[in-house]
């Protein structure tokens, strides 16, 4: 009874709990069924293994049962997936690698055997974290898309206005496009937070004072590391983006404004962090005055520096979200 | 192609052909109520193989798509689920009876004509 009993919790352990009982007890009458009716002189032991046998793997049964097989990452999207996988895990080594030989040059003593330790558990932390989220943005999508793609099938009929355009020139993404976007994303992050994290003397001016180095910190690194989970929030959204790109590879309707969400919620975290005044240290343009020595408003120019990065950084965004407008939509539409 | 090799697609393509005609081997024998396994049974009995973890499925999802229809038979000491054709399925079964027919005549022609 065992037996049979495990055989049916491996066929139904992943249904839903009405079709559950409904299967169990079905299945548990027609196993009954095929030991009763087996006449051989064998041990009811032995009756039991047959029945199963012929029943056969309890996963396929399951998958009859269901009517579709269940993919973490099905095959419509599971070349896209290794293309990006590879690119982030690289950029990501690539990016760590960077991180850790700046941090090299703020080092006093260069213990190589530490180094190389702590080069490697990067390394494999930071690939790990790579491959990790990657393959979480996937299922998402695949979970989202799976149902969809359902749905389509039942209730549109397909007709020849589905049929895509040709595509356009102006309206095609070059593959190199988001590649190279993913490429650079994952370095510049993975440089900033390692730097953040192992050698965040860096983000300072130096000046050199009688044979004395002068350090003076941009930022309050504590309140920069506080903001940590922002900037892997914008990192995955800016990949989340690039990979709609490669998926569609041009600039459709959906597309598009997917594209212009992510940027317009990314420029406006970016924006959030950047005017955040605790985040800039707050001696930094007097201890400067005091090393230039002179009539020159320092205080002043520095926070217009401060200023115009806010305006440089909305600038930079908007212009990419009527870019996209423009080919997306504008463009789409003159072409129909 | 080695020897294994061309067997393994030989038994792919059998199956294949043979998973084509599992329904309506299924549909034919339920115009009276059948249990599971009495349906193995009679379905081995006329020639026709089919395995009980493809079967019991399956009954299950015609059963969903409404042609055929199921009830609980508790009175005797073991209950058993007994389908048989609903009035959606026997409307189909003729219709697909008709076009089997027709199949098998123009498939009867094409591999004689090449014989």
């Amino acid at each position: 009874m065992e037996l049979i009993n495990r055989y049916i919790y491996a066929v139904t352990k992943s249904f839903p709990k009405k079709q559950k009982l409904e299967i169990e007890e079905e299945l548990k009458a027609n196993i009954e069924d095929m030991i009763e009716q087996n006449s051989s002189n064998y041990s009811h032991e032995e009756k039991v293994k047959k029945a199963l046998l012929e029943l056969g793997n309890p996963e396929i049964v399951a998958d009859n049962y269901r009517g579709s097989k269940r993919f973490l990452i099905g095959p419509f999207y599971y070349e896209l997936y290794l293309m990006v996988l590879k690119i982030v895990v690289a950029a990501v080594v690539g990016g760590i690698s960077i991180a850790l030989f700046i941090k090299s040059f703020f080092t006093a003593n260069i213990d190589i055997a530490n180094i190389g330790l702590e080069y490697l558990t990067s390394i494999f932390s930071g690939a790990m974290q790579a491959f990790a989220w990657t393959t979480i943005v996937f299922i998402i999508i695949e979970r989202n898309n799976a149902k969809l793609r359902d749905e389509l099938k039942d209730k549109e009929s397909w007709d020849l206005t589905k049929l895509p355009l040709l595509p356009n020139k102006k309206t095609q993404i070059p593959i190199s496009e988001p590649i190279a976007a993913i490429i650079f994303t994952t370095i510049f992050f993975s440089v900033f937070l390692g730097i953040l994290y192992s050698a965040p003397e860096a983000f300072a001016v130096y000046f050199e004072k009688a044979g004395e180095m002068m350090r003076i910190p941009i930022f309050e690194i504590d309140v920069l590391k506080g903001y940590r989970s922002w900037f892997i929030a914008i990192f995955f959204l800016s990949i989340l983006k690039e990979i709609f790109s490669l998926y569609y590879r041009k600039w459709n309707l959906k597309n598009s404004l997917v594209s212009i969400f992510i940027i317009t919620i990314t420029a406006i975290l970016g924006v959030i962090i950047i005017t955040d005044n605790s985040l800039w240290n707050p001696n930094f343009p007097t201890e400067i005055l005091k090393q230039i020595q002179g009539s020159f408003d320092f205080p002043g120019f520095w926070l217009n520096i401060r200023n115009w990065i806010v305006a440089f950084f909305i600038i930079i965004n908007v212009g990419e979200i009527l870019s996209i407008l423009y080919k997306g939509i504008y463009l789409n539409r003159k072409l129909q | 192609m080695n020897e294994e090799n061309i067997k393994l697609v030989y038994n792919n393509l059998l199956q294949e052909l043979r998973r084509g005609n599992i329904i309506l081997s299924v549909l034919s024998q339920l115009t009276e109520p059948q249990y599971g396994y009495s349906l193995v049974v009679l379905l081995e009995e006329k020639g026709i193989s089919i395995e009980p973890g493809t079967l019991y499925p399956l009954l299950r999802r015609l059963e969903k798509q409404e042609i055929l229809e199921s009830n609980w038979d508790t009175d005797t000491s073991k209950p058993r689920k007994y389908y048989r054709l609903s009035e959606n399925g026997k409307l189909i079964y003729k219709d697909l009876c008709v076009e089997w027919f027709k199949m098998v005549d123009s498939m009867d022609q094409i591999l004689k004509d090449k014989e």
